[in-house]
């Protein structure tokens, strides 16, 4: 239980009461002690790395013993990885050679954008469907929308004044009413964790 | 309209990018204030000889709007004479996409410039490697550039580079673009701008353009690139003054995002129609 719930909570305490006091003093002491734990979070890093690879193998080789229905897609998948990683290790000129290259570009990069592009169909449709001018704020939002919209568009060109102006005033207004209050909600998230009341990074619902 | 299968708006859609981009349909592109304050932002240190980071912080998924901006930043530094750090960003994925850019560029340029000055790597332009850690990694930049990196993709040690000679923190760097189609573009502000004091410009996808343009107003981001039309608009800056004549990969695309955005305006337009005009007739039923 100690190791488990009690050290990491004690380590979050204190690590998380150390940065707050030092963000405030500007003393070679405090700017050292700043830089190593910047060095530690990179070095932590590192290890995440592998603790993701780690938990890559444990899910899809599972998924192979158990015969799921979808383990051939887990054995595409470690093929992968180690076909790139093998390639960038062992192959003629490493993460700067021709085929470790060609392969991200030809294969990871078109699939990627490919599967995002979808979503453009998917926008349309939804846009058709439901975005109806159902009262007067949708309204409001609708001719906004496409204001905008035409504005992104050449020939929309003689909009230009006014979606600029839509968007550094009222867009603003409502982005900083947002951001302000992710401000907020992370500062109270942030004092959550280092009092221990918010737990969930332990892990086991705890 | 109300019962029309959605694979005919498919159709649509898919007709409208197809078309425009194998006619070769061309169209002018007019610039904004945040594309033309990043534009001359970056040409203004050819005076003072400081270098300019360009991050390419996407994954592959956003490149097609992102792409054409790191490439434009890139060729318009070196064009510039501008020293440059391309850096492939805080997430593995941009690594690659940051090779693509220098590729694409070099080749470019050695082709322009086939009998004048050529890029020398070390001297024109640096490309740091991934680093985990994610916000650390600016944290470290902030404090210690070369001591966070130590070599450069080749394997060389920084501190042989020449272009590194003068470099030792972010505050010795004239500006950091930061190309993302995430939220971390804020982590180079409240970092690496507002920390360490660095002037940060962004380029962003179109839907996370609308989010920006409050720290548009406080300086924080000194200038923007909004998706494709954001990369055009750079492009053509690049054609109009510095006279780049090369294959304009955002001015290409804004001829399909153009039919396309106006296509769902006339859908969204006859949606409506149809949905008042089944409203009045269910209202008279009653």
């Amino acid at each position: 239980m100690f190791l488990k719930r009690t050290l990491p909570l004690l380590v979050v305490f204190l690590l998380g009461l150390a940065m707050i006091i030092q963000f405030f003093i500007p003393h070679p002491v405090s700017q050292t002690f700043y830089d190593s734990m910047a060095e530690w979070v990179r070095i932590s890093g590192a290890f995440a790395l592998v603790l993701g690879l780690a938990s890559f193998f444990y899910v899809h080789t599972r998924k192979i013993a158990r015969k799921n229905k979808d383990s051939f897609y887990s054995g595409v998948a470690i093929f992968c990885l180690l076909g790139m990683a093998g390639v960038g290790i062992f192959g003629r000129g490493g993460t700067n050679g021709w085929l470790f290259s060609n392969l991200y570009r030809s294969i990871n990069v078109s699939l990627d954008s490919t599967m995002f592009s979808l979503l453009s169909f998917y926008i349309a449709s939804a846009a058709f469907k439901s975005f109806k001018a159902r009262n007067a704020m949708a309204f409001a939002l609708l001719v906004t929308a496409i204001i905008v919209m035409l504005g992104r568009v050449s020939f929309g060109s003689f909009l230009d004044g006014v979606v600029e102006w839509i968007l550094v005033y009222p867009n603003t207004a409502a982005q900083r009413g947002i951001t302000i209050g992710i401000g907020l909600g992370s500062i109270a998230t942030s004092l959550k964790i280092i009092l221990g009341i918010e737990r969930a990074y332990l892990g086991g619902g705890d | 309209m109300e019962k029309l299968d959605r694979r005919w708006l498919f159709l649509l859609i898919g007709l409208s990018v197809i078309i425009p981009s194998i006619t070769n349909l061309r169209f002018p592109v007019t610039t904004s204030p945040p594309t033309l304050n990043l534009w001359n932002f970056v040409d203004s240190l050819k005076y003072t000889q400081k270098p300019i980071i360009i991050v390419t912080d996407y994954s592959p998924s956003t490149s097609p709007e992102l792409q054409p901006m790191a490439n434009a930043l890139f060729r318009h530094a070196l064009e510039a004479d501008i020293p440059v750090i391309l850096y492939g960003g805080l997430y593995p994925d941009g690594y690659g996409l940051a090779q693509i850019t220098e590729r694409t560029v070099l080749e470019e340029m050695n082709y322009h410039l086939a009998n004048g000055d050529s890029i020398i790597y070390g001297k024109d332009y640096v490309f740091l490697p991934f680093a985990p850690g994610g916000l650390a990694v600016i944290v470290g930049m902030g404090e210690d550039l070369i001591g966070t990196f130590r070599i450069d993709v080749h394997g060389d040690s920084l501190k042989f580079l020449p272009m590194m000679d003068n470099i030792r923190r972010l505050e010795d760097i004239g500006l950091i673009v930061d190309i993302a189609g995430s939220a971390v573009s804020r982590w180079w502000m409240i970092y690496a701008g507002t920390r360490y004091g660095t002037p940060i410009g962004v380029g962003t996808t179109a839907v996370s353009a609308a989010e920006y343009y409050t720290f548009l107003q406080t300086r924080q981001f000194i200038g923007m690139l909004g998706g494709m039309k954001g990369a055009a608009e750079y492009e053509e800056l690049n054609a109009q003054r510095l006279n780049i004549e090369v294959r304009k990969q955002a001015g290409i695309a804004m001829a399909s995002q153009n039919f396309v955005h106006i296509l769902i305006i006339v859908m969204v337009i006859l949606g409506n129609i149809s949905f008042f005009v089944l409203k009045k007739n269910r209202e008279r039923r009653l």
